[in-house]
């Protein structure tokens, strides 16, 4: 069946079994079992890895890809893919299928893993560890089962591997593979395992969860074969068809209730290396049911780790397109099929080797996510959003826990959730995950008894949400206590540029980070721990954080640094930016005003200032 | 630096002209470039307008050809 023909509406029951050869129960059946068979397999991870990244956090993709069979234009496209990191299952499309082409369709056996972590074939960043195990059925290739984890040390210079400006290349992020066994016909490869276990800084992990890993991959295998065994294999493939045309339909039937048109979106990364802003530049074409997003016009890459790879970025444009639209598509390559993204080698969206892209990955994915959203909510007043706070915002801790006996060393990864911008329909969200990642942040209980860490404080802050009819999220501010002298890397966004409002709406307060050196005991005794030293954000000449850069009097601190020394007992403040407000303030309703002073969201004189408003004395 | 980086501070695709009409719409003139469809690169002679696509041919992602135009 040729695309073009799947774009037709359905006509009934009857034309399901004309178009399919399979009758339409059978048909949703599959559909549907491939969506509980990704989510069994997310499961599987999630119950039994020992990296919080995969047991909590959901910092991984994993699904199925389909069959190759021309006659259903089928060619080991992603079929179903679980509900975790989204920006992991839309590059399966490109970075599974890659590396079974590098490996050879025709070299594969029942019960191999192939893994495979290159980020220039279609991948992400070199932390993003890809495997693929081939299903068959009578010894005919059927699909595979694949997935996309987070390891949460890869070796190289930096514990955690994220390195903003001190990974300037590929060769110091650390190993890098090229397709290999990890299970050979059922059995594990050793030599495989030893480069996680000899050149990783996580060698109990990696033992363990390479084989969840494969575990998760052959729960799939074999309930894609229960299916397979009990509808045939030609009933399997016509499911497969019919499931990727489904969602094909639903997407452009969503895209074409856009108006035609040319919607573009600017925003700025708060630096690059030299600590110089990075411009970024999304076109968003929309005719018809067709669409193409166009990054032209963005900064080239930068040393250093600021690009990220083409695969990376056409990830965030499909992304991008989900999120904007109001309606709910699978996460699966039908939905992709409308849509041509263009990415011009060299700039940031498009690292050419051996520029490193291990940090990049998370700045500008979520970069074009956020881009072609706030694009395509210029097309219509009933899509208006304000801006969220926009990057995976994350820090890093590695170092020896001297707490005991022997000291014992430790690599952590934080990530910090935050608010959403205000749309046209109600308030941004307070605390989530940005698009790309739908992560959930690790309880307080795992960081403190796992790692010489203390929260001391989690909280939305006042007056820190973008004002509007419907205003942004308020910011979260995080305090973390370190134990011991640990090594950081921070990376975070809108230190310098704050979110941007819609429709006459204010801007959200921009993000920083700052420490109080050696405080902890004076934090405990309940005494006032005065001003922060600012890591991260906008320094009067006094060094106080400020909230507008002007030149000659202000220094901007760099967000995004590795290699950042922190003492037993600093408490490090964290705080992302407040989501943009949507709407002109004025028109918010009353009530709504009240309660967010209640919640102590907004202070009574900013209710005055920003939305007009005397409250209640 | 050890490695070479993009002289100008801002890149864009180049979309060459092609002295030919949309089939579909009419619009002329439509342009030729390089997109990423959902199965992977391709060079397409593509009308600008209602976004028709009048020709296209599969290409190697750029950093494995090392065609970077």
């Amino acid at each position: 069946m040729s695309v073009s023909a799947t774009k037709d509406a359905v006509d009934g029951a009857q034309d399901i079994v004309l178009r399919y050869g399979i009758d339409l129960t059978t048909a949703e059946v599959i559909r549907h079992a491939l969506e509980h068979i990704a989510l069994q397999m997310q499961i599987k991870i999630n119950t039994a890895a020992l990296s919080p990244l995969l047991s909590e956090v959901n910092d991984f993709g994993i699904g199925l890809l389909g069959p190759r069979d021309l006659e259903r234009d089928l060619d080991f496209d992603a079929i179903a893919m679980g509900s975790a990191a989204p920006a992991h299952y839309v590059i399966n499309q490109f970075y599974a299928r890659m590396a079974i082409e590098h490996w050879g369709v025709e070299n594969f056996r029942p019960g191999d893993v192939i893994i495979y972590n290159d980020p220039y074939r279609g991948g992400s960043h070199i932390n993003d560890i890809g495997t693929v195990m081939p299903i068959f059925h009578n010894d005919k290739l059927m699909g595979f089962a694949t997935a996309i984890t987070h390891w949460l040390d890869i070796g190289g210079p930096v514990p955690t591997g994220f390195g903003p400006g001190l990974q300037r290349d590929m060769y110091a992020e650390g190993i890098r593979l090229s397709p290999r066994h990890l299970y050979k016909g059922g059995e594990l490869v050793r030599e495989t395992v030893e480069l996680f276990t000899e050149q990783t800084r996580i060698p109990d992990i990696s033992m363990n969860d390479l084989q969840v890993v494969r575990a998760a991959l052959k729960l799939g295998v074999d309930m894609v074969g229960s299916y397979i065994d009990r509808y045939g294999a030609e009933a399997y493939a016509s499911a497969v068809q019919y499931t990727l045309d489904h969602t094909e339909r639903a997407m452009r039937s969503a895209l074409a209730k856009l108006p035609d048109g040319e919607y573009s979106a600017q925003d700025y990364l708060d630096n690059n290396m030299e600590g110089e802003p990075m411009l970024l530049r999304c076109t968003v074409s929309k005719y018809g049911d067709n669409v193409e997003v166009d990054f032209s016009g963005s900064s080239r890459e930068e040393w250093g780790g600021f690009a990220c790879t083409w695969s990376d970025t056409v990830s965030g444009a499909h992304l991008g397109l989900q999120v904007a639209l109001p309606e709910s598509i699978s996460p699966n390559a039908g939905a992709y099929r409308p849509v041509h993204v263009v990415t011009p080698p060299g700039s940031c969206f498009h690292a050419l080797p051996p520029m490193s892209t291990n940090a990049g990955h998370t700045m500008f994915t979520e970069k074009a996510i956020n881009l072609v959203k706030m694009a395509v909510s210029t097309a219509d007043p009933a899509l208006a959003m304000g801006e969220h706070y926009d990057d995976v915002a994350l820090m890093s801790f590695g170092g020896l826990d001297d707490r005991g006996p022997l000291p014992v060393p430790f690599v952590h990864m934080a990530l910090f959730h935050g608010p959403f911008g205000g749309s046209a329909q109600s308030d941004g969200s307070c605390f989530g995950f940005v698009d790309g990642g739908n992560c959930l942040t690790t309880s307080v209980e795992l960081d403190e008894e796992i790692y010489p860490l203390m929260i001391l404080a989690r909280e939305f802050v006042t007056d820190t949400a973008g004002a509007g009819q419907y205003r942004g999220g308020p910011a979260t501010r995080t305090l973390i206590a370190t134990l011991c002298n640990v090594e950081s890397v921070y990376q975070l966004e809108q230190c310098r540029f704050p979110t941007q409002a819609a429709n006459g709406g204010a801007s959200g307060s921009r993000a920083f980070i700052g420490v109080h050196r050696n405080a902890l005991e004076t934090w405990a005794s309940g005494r006032s721990l005065g001003p922060e030293e600012i890591l991260a954000g906008i320094v009067d000449s006094q060094g106080h954080l400020t909230d507008a850069e002007v030149e000659g009097e202000t220094e901007f601190r760099l967000s995004k640094r590795s290699g950042v020394p922190f003492g037993a007992g600093d408490i490090i403040v964290h705080q992302v930016a407040g989501g943009g407000g949507c709407g002109d303030p004025a028109t918010r309703d009353r009530d709504a005003i009240e309660k967010d002073i209640r919640n102590g969201l907004v202070s009574a004189e900013r209710a005055l200032t920003d939305y007009g408003y005397a409250a209640n004395a | 630096m050890l490695f070479p980086q993009p002289q100008s501070l801002t890149i864009s695709e180049d979309r060459q002209e092609v002295d030919a009409a949309c089939g579909n719409c009419g619009a002329q003139p439509v342009f030729r470039y390089r997109v990423v469809t959902y199965r992977g690169w391709e060079r397409v002679t593509k009308c600008p307008k209602c976004l028709s696509v009048m020709a296209g041919e599969p290409l190697e992602p750029p950093v494995q050809s090392g065609q970077l135009k």
